[in-house]
């Protein structure tokens, strides 16, 4: 079934379900640190939102549209980021992944500890960053799988009416 | 007490998905306008999750929503271009 065989209601009806599973999905990986869930969950519950938009719409008239720019730029944000605050752990409390927004251990200068401190009451340091950068990674990463499949099957059905 | 941390986090977040939607005949800006009420009472039914702020709104969904909604506005004038390159 092609994208254009589609019922309007369903196209109507998509888009506003769609911002629901993305603000539950940002939700989810926001509170990640103190609830059931995180990163991986909150972007593939996101990327779930995308997909349902990109099938229903089809690739070439979908509102939602990723880029290449834009899938590897978040993508490379998320990687690096989350890399990046790792590095910092090792340097200056001596482990990879060091958590230096709590700093247990009270090894590291205050104003690192107060750049990576994410700010609500749980102390949680540096963990809800990494949720964030693993949920934009996640995100962008299982919505290009399904961009992907979607660009070859197009592509196929054009070689295929060209013989 | 407030935490700036889902506010903040929450709007950056929605902001960069609201930055992928384009303009569509199915969903204008007075969709949006309902889309934006929905989302706020969405807020309100989640309650005061993640559990430690003392507003009965969620006020990481409102954040979330305002820069769903922004980034749309912002950069969802553009036609969807995947099918040109």
């Amino acid at each position: 079934m092609s994208s254009e065989d589609i019922s309007p209601i369903l196209k109507i009806f998509v888009l506003p379900v769609s911002f629901i599973f993305i603000a539950v999905g940002i939700l989810t990986v926001l509170g990640g640190h103190i609830t059931p869930g995180g990163g991986f969950q909150g972007g593939a519950t996101i990327a779930a939102g995308i997909i349902l938009v990109i099938l229903v719409f089809g690739l070439k008239n979908s509102p939602i549209q990723l880029s290449h720019r834009y899938i590897s730029i978040i993508e490379t944000l998320g990687a690096l980021g989350f890399i990046g605050i790792g590095l910092v752990g090792l340097f200056y409390g001596g482990s990879f992944l060091y958590n230096v927004g709590t700093d247990f251990y009270s090894i590291i200068p205050k104003f690192i500890v107060n750049i990576f401190h994410y700010p609500d009451v749980t102390n949680a340091g540096a963990v809800p960053y990494f949720n964030i950068l693993v949920g934009l990674k996640v995100f962008v990463g299982l919505t290009a799988v399904v961009i992907a499949f979607l660009g070859f099957k197009s592509l196929k059905e054009e070689e295929e009416e060209d013989d | 007490m407030i935490s700036w941390g889902p506010i903040i986090f929450g709007f950056i977040f929605g902001l960069i998905v609201g930055f992928s939607f384009r303009k569509t005949e199915y969903f204008n800006n007075t969709s949006l306008l309902v889309i934006f009420i929905f989302l706020i009472i969405l807020s309100y039914l989640e309650g005061s999750f993640p559990f430690y702020t003392d507003t009965s709104f969620s006020l990481g969904v409102l954040a979330t929503s305002c820069g769903l909604v922004i980034g749309k506005l912002l950069f969802g004038r553009k036609d969807n271009s995947n099918m040109d390159s």
